[in-house]
């Protein structure tokens, strides 16, 4: 199936639903699609429609703030598709996305990106071990499904984060048992003029500390986790000192912790295999998450007719996120024809100040999550990094020295982030490790992008058909056509 | 649908049914689904409907739900769909434990076999 549109939004969070109303509502005709069953995004992702809220509930400012994005949403005549994995992205541009075994095809002129974020989870000796949680999907599992990771867990890593999940396990009647922050409390204290630019948002995190300081929990600034024990299942975890850099320092005392969760995450990265697929220009800014893609003030990339809003654009938090989708629905409609150049200045210089200001404070929020390079320095030759093809430390050091230069050169040799996950998870770290030999991340560049971008059935690609089908096919017509004479038996077969 | 892959070999694996007072579900902003049950490599696993297979899984305290390519024991790292780490078998059907919901006489198979 084939549905023809002017524009096609990919991602259904801040940015894609402003980005999809601003457009619709200057006269494009649009799709959105997600792969979540309710709009909303990780954000604002919503509890499943088959439950219902207590009334008595206390109130909760992300499942209002997701309520009104979700409610205009519903109010416009956006093509909302839910369920729906993109796992292909052609120029030109051609979405193919899969829901329940079926394939969906849309094309469109103009293309909107805003596939959001992913989890940068840094490898340390036991991180495979079952129990080990990213820090988003904690959030996830406390916001969406309404259950605790853990009681009693070891929350480790950097960023906001970090003591966001610490004070929703707290709410819900958990107890961290430590939090281990690679950040020093320095590291926020010169953050703070920044942060005034959200007062909102900054009395909200003041707020969270003071809870995790008040129910006694033990904040260990500048550690990382040594290593987790246990085979099949999280026993214990050792937590270790380090410097600025993220170095350990050995000459400090580790402290071994019981508990049998570990809530894990350092930082987001953007998540960027559309724009690299589409072979957009990117640039590599460590405190806007890592590699970006180029954009100018409008959230044009270098190719012509494709867009990017929200925190894939570089990280910067929700607030971002939706008025950077209101200005590439904009710039859309402009590039389209549908709005004079009045209108669009007209409504551009207000939203332009607005994400400016909103900037400010997601970006410094972003340089907190930034990575630090010297987290790897704990790894050992037996560390699993590449967790989808069971790739070690060791392998990849090996395929290093032997003279692989650049991430793709260490996929190759090794496997290292060819799995399932298509580099997602270890993409982050094989490049850190190359970047240590090569000198900088521009040299180490990253893993190419590959069709399918999540994994599906190849039942969803190939509708159901008959060898007839395939022998009446073309293809199958010019192969006998030019088959030589003495390879006729399998044509008179057929006859 | 008719599987056509080898027989798994179960993990061994003991699991204890939540008791009230160490369940993880937080109780009181929302009205769960219905209950239902489903099995998880022939361990019945209580859920409500509306929670991700991984979720039930959490609650029921079945944290190891796959074996990686070498045979090392796994479990959900991002619960968002990205991390194909909480794949599971549902009919001989790879499928991701975060992102399919539970429902009632449902047949989940680990993924992945023991070396």
């Amino acid at each position: 199936m084939t549905l023809e549109q002017d524009l096609i939004v990919i991602g259904a969070g801040p940015a894609g639903i402003s980005a999809a109303i601003t457009a619709s509502q200057h006269g494009l005709k649009v799709t959105l699609i997600d792969e979540a069953p309710i709009a909303g995004g990780q954000i604002y992702r919503a509890t499943p429609q088959e439950w219902t809220p207590n009334t008595n509930g206390s109130p909760d400012q992300d499942l209002d703030d997701g309520n009104s994005l979700r409610d205009s949403l519903s109010k416009s005549n956006i093509t909302h598709l839910t369920n729906h994995v993109v796992w292909a992205v052609a120029p030109g541009f051609e979405v193919r996305a899969v829901s329940d075994s079926k394939e969906i095809k849309l094309t469109a002129k103009k293309l909107i990106v805003c596939s959001g974020v992913t989890e940068r989870i840094l490898p340390f000796p036991g991180w495979t071990t079952p129990g080990v949680i990213g820090l988003a999907a904690s959030t996830n599992l406390l916001k969406s499904q309404q259950i605790l990771p853990s009681r009693e867990p070891v929350i480790a890593g950097s960023g906001p984060l970090l003591y966001a999940v610490a004070n929703a396990i707290i709410e819900a009647g958990g107890k961290p048992v430590a939090i281990a922050d690679v950040g020093s409390l320095f590291d926020w204290v010169v953050s703070l003029p920044k942060l005034f630019a959200a007062p909102a948002l900054l009395i909200r995190g003041l707020i969270w500390r003071a809870r995790i300081f008040k129910a006694r929990i033990t904040v260990l600034h500048r550690h990382h986790v040594a290593r987790v024990y246990g085979d099949d299942k999280v026993e214990s975890i050792e937590l270790m000192p380090i410097d600025a850099n993220g170095t350990p320092l050995p000459k400090k005392k580790n402290i071994k912790i019981k508990s049998t969760s570990l809530i894990v995450g350092h930082g987001l990265i953007p998540s960027l295999e559309i724009t690299r697929l589409l072979k957009a220009k990117h640039v590599f800014r460590a405190e806007r998450g890592g590699w970006i893609p180029e954009l100018d003030a409008f959230q044009r990339t270098s190719v012509s007719g494709l867009y990017v809003a929200g925190d894939c654009g570089g990280i910067s938090g929700a607030k971002t996120a939706a008025l950077s989708g209101t200005i590439a629905g904009l710039q859309a409609s402009f590039d389209s024809g549908m709005i004079t150049e009045k209108i669009f200045q007209d409504l551009y210089a207000p939203t332009e100040s607005k994400r400016n200001k909103a900037e400010r404070f997601g970006k410094r929020m972003g340089k907190l999550m930034s990575i630090r390079s010297g987290l790897l320095e704990g790894l050992t030759p037996e560390t699993i990094v590449c967790r989808c093809e069971d790739i070690t430390y060791g392998q990849i050091m090996d395929a290093v020295n032997a003279g692989a230069a650049d991430c793709n050169e260490v996929k190759a040799w090794t496997r290292g982030g060819m799995g399932p996950c298509q580099g997602r998870t270890c993409g982050e770290t094989i490049a850190e490790i190359v970047t240590r030999q090569v000198g900088d991340r521009d040299k180490a560049g990253f893993f190419t992008a590959r069709v399918p971008l999540r994994p599906c059935t190849i039942d969803a690609l190939a509708p159901v058909c008959s060898y007839d089908d395939i022998w009446n096919s073309d293809v199958a017509k010019v192969a006998t056509a030019i088959l030589p004479a003495e390879n006729t038996e399998y044509k008179n077969s057929k006859k | 649908m008719q599987s056509h892959l080898p027989q798994l070999a179960p993990l061994r694996r003991e699991c204890k049914l939540p008791e009230t007072k160490t369940d993880l579900r937080i109780r009181g902003k929302f009205q769960r689904g219905k209950p239902v049950e489903f099995t998880f490599d022939g361990i019945t696993v209580n859920a409500f409907e509306g929670e991700s297979i991984a979720t039930a899984l959490l609650a029921a305290d079945i944290v190891s739900t796959k074996l990686s390519v070498d045979g090392y024991p796994r479990g959900p790292v991002c619960h968002m769909g990205s991390c194909q780490e909480c794949a599971v078998r549902i009919g001989g059907r790879k499928t991701l434990a975060c992102k399919t919901k539970v429902s009632q006489g449902l047949q989940v198979e680990i993924d992945g076999l023991k070396k």
